[in-house]
């Protein structure tokens, strides 16, 4: 009988032990996955929180460095735009010098050569027709051109700091080389040529 | 007769005993789980809380990386606006008279 008890006893701690042990291996698994998951889960949110920051600080560099683009072109148009009113300055002083006469028949010659006309008329800024020389004039387009082409002086004052408006009887074709005129329309050839005297460096030109 | 039946009774005490024994070793396991579960829990928890903590801690960081950005940029911008300020003053003049003579037409 003692050795029923016995083996009853012996089953029963062997079964004890199996079910504890199953416990202790169910916790150990348990925990173990549980460190996996955490690591994971905590990966996860450290990966997204870095990429929103990297994300974030990237949009702020490059609008940093966009900001820091207008900036630079901002100071080169102020170089520009002072460059252009120091020309506008000389052209003012211009006017009033002898030079400026054999600046009207150039631009006069010009003008004359595109339109290609017998007779011409010339239109200046007030007080201006003083400086124009019709003979010479004449005589240097027929000189440039190889045609004969009369010129007389309009009435009419063009509102300019200098230059002249050729045109031919009709006022159907004309050329306006008023200063304002050709700055406007060599703008793009100037703020050009502007750009590159002063911001382009020996390195780039090569 | 009386001797066997004390014997049986005492298998069946024996067996009662083994019985509440493994009943005992049943709760103990059960509560084993129910802690590991609720451990396990607070595990993934406290990791999460933790990356949490990381990723707040980043975020905030991104204030300073801006202002450190900001600057960095900003100086290197002052920088490169007083070099061509400097190298442009040098070509002032020929850079005006360039457009004098487009506007004269001597370009």
């Amino acid at each position: 009988m003692t050795n029923i008890i016995e083996i009853i006893n012996s089953k029963t701690s062997v079964k004890e032990k199996e079910i504890l042990s199953e416990a202790e291996s169910y916790k150990t698994q348990k925990l173990n996955d549980a460190r996996t998951k955490g690591k994971e889960v905590a990966t996860a949110i450290t990966k997204k929180a870095e990429m929103a920051s990297h994300a974030e600080v990237s949009r702020y560099e490059a609008s940093a460095k966009l900001k820091s683009k207008y900036q630079l072109l901002d100071a080169k148009e102020v170089l520009i735009a002072d460059v252009l009113s120091s020309a506008r300055t000389h052209l003012e002083e211009l006017v009033k010098k002898k030079a400026y006469e054999k600046t009207l028949e150039k631009l006069i010659i010009d003008a004359a050569a595109s339109l290609e006309e017998r007779n011409l008329e010339i239109a200046a800024p007030k007080g201006h027709t003083s400086n124009i020389d019709l003979k010479a004039i004449e005589a240097a387009v027929a000189k440039a051109t190889g045609k004969k082409t009369t010129f007389s002086i309009s009435k009419e004052e063009v509102r300019a700091t200098g230059g002249v408006i050729v045109r031919n009887k009709e006022s159907t074709r004309w050329v306006d080389n008023t200063f304002e005129a050709r700055l406007e329309r060599f703008e793009s050839e100037i703020r050009d040529t502007i750009s590159s005297i002063l911001f382009v460096t020996k390195e780039k030109k090569e | 007769m009386c001797a066997a039946h004390d014997e049986i009774d005492q298998i069946h005490e024996s067996e009662k005993a083994a019985n509440m024994r493994i009943e005992d070793a049943q709760k103990k396991a059960r509560k084993i789980h129910e802690g590991a579960d609720e451990e396990a829990k607070m595990i993934i928890k406290a990791a999460e809380r933790e990356a949490k903590d990381t990723a707040t801690r980043m975020l905030s960081d991104i204030e300073s990386r801006k202002v450190e950005i900001e600057s960095s940029v900003f100086k290197e911008t002052e920088k490169r606006i007083k070099k061509i300020q400097d190298s442009a003053q040098k070509k002032r003049d020929d850079a005006y008279q360039a457009v004098v003579k487009i506007i004269l037409g001597e370009a």
